[in-house]
């Protein structure tokens, strides 16, 4: 049941992102880029098997730890794409203004 | 060795040095002496080593043995002193040419790397180190070709260059790489020895190696590319298009000679070719009025001839060749370097407008009948020497046509007529219609003096060939194609065929050359002029990729990206259910109340940036979202990601609503006329849906996903022992995965840089007046501080605890930003050049902690820890991966602080008009009438 949540949230996300890439309107292209990018982490977490504690070398049985390698993939991802958002931003302004 | 690092390094300090630093002369002086120790150098240890054959060898991919091996025999010294001497003068005349020109010290530094790579060509033993300069060449002649890349045609002329002979190297690779395979080695000396014990290469790689060689070296029918490449400044002419880059073809052909060989095809398609290039050409020289494209038209035709002698296949073949290479080498240098002195003196380089320049460059003159004598073959010049043993080579070849030598004296003929041309009609007294008076300089007399000496060397060669060239010559014949034969070179042969061969040709030159002088307009009437085969390949291939693109690339919007959306859902979709699809039990027992409601309020941000009419309204709604994933995540057990997530969010946000609402405050939806509307929402919510289903549809068709792999698993247990940390996250990003972290941080430094470049139109002209400071905000100054105080903790700890480099960085953005907003004066200025240093020191960092590891002789970037005991808080591990996560640390902090200095300096200049704009149409829908017209058109259209 939980899968099934995760995929439609993921999934509707994506569909959001898609339809706002298809407007004309720089900025809320670029808003549809960044749902995009939250739909594709989502789906790495997902597909990761991203669940369980916290992954901390403090005494936690290692086995129920959440997946650590998607959460440092996911990390740069997110970093990345305050970059990309950035960089679209900055292009759509001086766009405009040029 | 080391000279020829210390020599690159003076390269890279020219590349870094300003054009104004110092003199060009200057510092072409220092290039061309730097040359000439190098060649001195180099022929001293050849000349030591033993037999003849030095070698230097290191380790490159020791695990498939690739290394990176110089090997110099005779043919290679032989090449390599002719790159470097070549080199010696031309340096010096770039220095004095080019001085005040545009660009030139960058010019004069890609030369340089030029003759690095062209070293590499001519010494390396291995496939991939020669693959490698290969292709250095290619690239650095297409970058001199366009170095005017503001005119249209150098940039035609670069890309047409560049698509033919970097075709070349792709097949050259092909044939290489299929050679290295059958013969199971990467040394091309011992390739040699096997294939020829193998009989000969396979015919595919035979075929590929020859098409690699026929375009560099502009042999027909890919000739096209050399007489376009003349748009490159003069040196460069003079030197990769004429004296090296031009002979890497025919280089490789006597490299692999012994093996080349052997094919059955070898003659027939090199006489052919060859004989073709070199009539063709020699007769296209004579039909162009520019200096330089004659002489381009020449260094075809004289490619042409060294491949005709190659194609004899015979050892006398061979030495022809190599004389000829020499010969050619001198005199086309010389001649170029004249043409560029005459275009100095005179402005043009239009052959009937030049006439009587002996009164103006005796020296020019003189080094313009030398070099002309030379290349017309008349003795006692190298050219003479060069030209007999090519008859003498056609005429003894078995198996070799009578029509070959005969067609060879027709070509031999036009080029005498070229020499005519280039070399002493512009220094005759003549008549000419347009007669000018100039003015001659130091400029233009160093220029011919520079010229004169290449045009020396080819009088004292011709005079002394037996004792300056057949040494090298015999040495070469000895130990690069075991044939040991002494080579006799001299003028007199005694009365045999090919003096009369020669004797025919100055003749049947000197009446063609007295016919073109007089019928000059006649030969150069345009309608003659046939046209280049390869300008189809130009007009076809872009009408053919229009037809390929054409079902994808749509007039709209919503058709363009919907394709785009479409291949990836067939993709993605395709290969999942190509891999097998499994529906999961679906129970209700592990349905989590707290991450359904939190999906839920994605969704219902979601909602609302759709729905939004206003910017801030859309941008409330992406932050909804960011937050409750940033929420979401930390639900999962990801408290670095959450957090993360909740920064950038911020981040973000902020740069959006402050780019945004600077461009307009209103948000229009798709303008549409009646009639599309349903049709365009249709297809949108059509694609949209489309693309989310499918990514559902694998998220929970895909599976099952199995939590922590092995890997996972792995990296946990060795987090602590390994790196001394706690945090398995951290760890993974600062040392297990430190090459995905390097990539990043650089992305994210790179960003920041392109936000100040985009958005500094440079002299700040109208400053607006400071707002006073309210109490709230010097509260928020204050705030801003203790978030750049806290960005440290949040840094440092984060190798054991939540945090790290990615958040600190953050943090810290966060509070730059808050003072930079609210301070009173304008700091953009202050905080550009601030986000200038972190973003360098950042990256510096990273690359930096690279450096522990090499010194401790271990793979890249391996962690190396220490103590450090500070009094009061104990000993203190350090560690690369503190200094790594540092740099990253302050790159990101750099972004940020550039982010907002680029914003905020934009908004202070003049330039950039901030109004609100509440009439007319909105700003977004003239950014669109700039990148699509269709749409423009519509929304009009739908205005009206």
């Amino acid at each position: 049941m939980n899968a099934l949540i995760v995929a439609v949230a993921a999934g509707l996300l994506m569909a959001g992102g898609v339809y706002l890439l298809t407007e004309r309107h720089p900025f809320r292209r670029i808003l549809g880029f960044s749902c995009m990018g939250h739909a594709v982490n989502v789906t790495l977490f997902e597909a990761g098997g991203v669940q369980g504690n916290p992954a901390f070398i403090d005494g936690t049985d290692i086995t129920t730890m959440a997946s650590p390698i998607p959460q440092s993939l996911v990390l740069t991802a997110v970093v990345i794409g305050l970059a990309l958002v950035t960089l679209l931003a900055v292009t759509a302004f001086r766009q405009e203004h040029h | 060795m080391i000279a020829l690092i210390l020599f690159l390094c003076a390269g890279l300090l020219f590349t870094i040095t300003r054009t104004r630093a110092l003199d060009l002369r200057l510092r072409g002086g220092i290039a061309s002496a730097g040359s000439l120790a190098l060649l001195l150098y180099f022929s001293y240890t050849w000349m030591g080593s033993e037999n003849h054959i030095w070698t230097w060898q290191m380790d490159w991919l020791p695990q498939v043995g690739i290394q990176l091996a110089l090997r110099a025999d005779g043919l290679s010294a032989l090449f390599a002193l002719i790159v470097l001497g070549i080199g010696t003068v031309i340096f010096a005349y770039t220095g004095v040419y080019l001085k005040g020109a545009r660009r030139s010290g960058h010019m004069l530094s890609l030369l340089l790397l030029f003759e690095l790579a062209m070293l590499g060509v001519v010494l390396s033993d291995d496939v991939i180190t020669l693959f490698i300069c290969w292709e250095l060449t290619s690239v650095i002649s297409f970058l001199l070709i366009s170095a005017d890349y503001e005119k249209p045609s150098a940039r035609f002329a670069g890309r047409h260059a560049l698509l033919i002979t970097g075709i070349g190297g792709l097949c050259l690779m092909g044939g290489l790489l299929i050679a290295a395979a059958t013969f199971d080695t990467w040394k091309i000396s011992e390739m040699q020895q096997a294939a020829a014990l193998a009989g000969g290469l396979p015919t595919k790689a035979w075929v590929l190696i020859l098409l690699g060689a026929l375009t560099k070296s502009a042999i027909f029918p890919f000739h096209s590319w050399l007489p376009l490449a003349m748009a490159a400044p003069t040196p460069v002419s003079a030197y990769l298009h004429s004296a090296t880059m031009v002979k890497a073809g025919v280089f490789l052909l006597l490299r692999l000679f012994p093996v080349l060989v052997l094919h059955a095809w070898w003659a027939p398609t090199l006489l052919t070719l060859g004989t073709i290039t070199l009539l063709y050409a020699g007769y296209r020289a004579l039909r162009v009025s520019d200096l330089k494209q004659v002489l381009a038209w020449t260094t075809i035709a004289a490619l042409g001839t060294i491949v005709v002698a190659l194609g004899t296949g015979t050892t006398a073949g061979v030495i022809a060749a190599l004389v000829f290479i020499i010969v050619h080498a001198l005199y086309k240098s010389s001649l170029f370097m004249l043409a560029g002195a005459i275009d100095k003196l005179t402005g043009t380089r239009e052959l009937d407008s030049l006439a009587g320049l002996r009164r103006y460059m005796p020296f020019g003159a003189l080094a313009g009948l030398l070099a002309g004598l030379s290349m017309a073959g008349i003795p006692p010049f190298v050219g003479f020497v060069g030209k007999e043993l090519i008859y003498q080579a056609q005429l003894e070849a078995p198996g070799v046509s009578i029509l070959i030598p005969v067609l060879a004296i027709l070509g031999n003929a036009l080029a005498l007529v070229a020499a005519v041309l280039v070399g002493i009609e512009p220094f005759r007294n003549r008549k000419i219609e347009k007669e000018r008076r100039h003015t001659t300089s130091t400029k233009v007399a160093l220029l011919s003096i520079f010229a004169l000496i290449p045009a020396l060397f080819s009088l004292l060669f011709g005079l002394l060939s037996n004792i300056l060239i057949a040494p090298i010559l015999s040495d070469t014949m000895r130990h690069s194609f075991a044939l040991s034969e002494d080579v006799q070179l001299g003028l007199w042969h005694g009365f045999n065929t090919a003096l009369i061969l020669s004797i025919i040709t100055v003749a049947g030159g000197a009446a063609l050359a007295a016919w073109r002088i007089r019928k000059a307009d006649s030969w150069l009437s345009p309608s003659w002029t046939p046209k280049d085969g390869a300008a189809w390949l130009f007009e076809t291939l872009p009408t053919f990729a229009t037809f390929v693109i054409r079902p994808f690339k749509r007039a709209s919007i919503v058709g363009w990206i919907g394709s785009t959306v479409i291949m990836v859902y067939v993709i993605l979709v395709g290969t999942n259910i190509h891999a097998g699809l499994q529906m999961p039990a679906l129970s209700l027992q592990d349905f989590d109340s707290f991450q359904t409601l939190v999906l839920f309020l994605v969704l219902i941000g979601m909602a609302i940036t759709i729905a939004a009419r206003h910017p801030l309204t859309a941008i409330g709604g992406m932050g909804f979202i960011g937050s409750a994933l940033a929420v979401w995540f930390l639900h999962r057990g990801a408290p670095d990601v959450g957090a993360t997530q909740l920064l950038v969010e911020a981040l973000s946000l902020l740069v959006l609503a402050w780019a945004w609402l600077r461009v307009t405050n209103t948000y229009k939806p798709n303008v549409l006329p009646p009639s599309l509307r349903r049709q365009h929402y249709t297809s949108r919510i059509f694609i949209s849906l489309a693309m989310g289903g499918g990514l559902t549809a694998i998220l929970l068709l895909g599976g099952p996903w199995t939590p922590p792999t092995e890997l996972g698993l792995d990296m946990i247990q060795r987090t602590q022992p390994e790196a001394f940390g706690l945090n398995v996250v951290n760890v993974i990003l600062v040392d297990f995965r430190l090459f995905d972290t390097l990539g990043e941080s650089a992305a994210i430094a790179l960003a920041g840089l392109a936000a100040l470049m985009l958005l500094s139109p440079g002299v700040v002209k109208n400053k607006k007046p400071a707002l006073p400071a309210t109490p709230v905000a010097q509260t928020a100054i204050v705030i801003g501080y203790m978030l750049l105080v806290l960005s440290l903790p949040v840094f440092y700890r984060g190798h054991n605890e939540p945090g790290g480099g990615f958040l600190g960085g953050l943090v810290a953005s966060l509070g730059l930003i808050m003072i930079g907003i609210i301070s009173i004066q304008d700091n953009s200025v202050r905080l550009s050049s601030l986000a200038r240093k972190l973003i360098v020191i950042g990256v510096l960092c990273t690359s930096l902690s690279v450096i522990p590891s090499l010194l401790a002789d271990k793979p890249l970037w391996t962690a190396i820890w220490f103590t450090v005991p500070v009094p009061l808080l104990g000993d203190i591990p350090l560690g690369t991966p503190v200094l790594f996560d540092l740099g990253v640390y302050l790159a990101v902090m750099g972004f940020g602080a550039a982010t907002y200095a680029a914003l905020r300096r934009a908004e202070s200049d003049g330039t950039f008009d901030f109004r609100m704009k509440k009439t007319g149409l909105p700003a977004a829908t003239r950014f669109l009438q700039n990148t699509s017209e269709p749409t423009a058109t519509q929304s009009s259209e739908g205005g009206s």
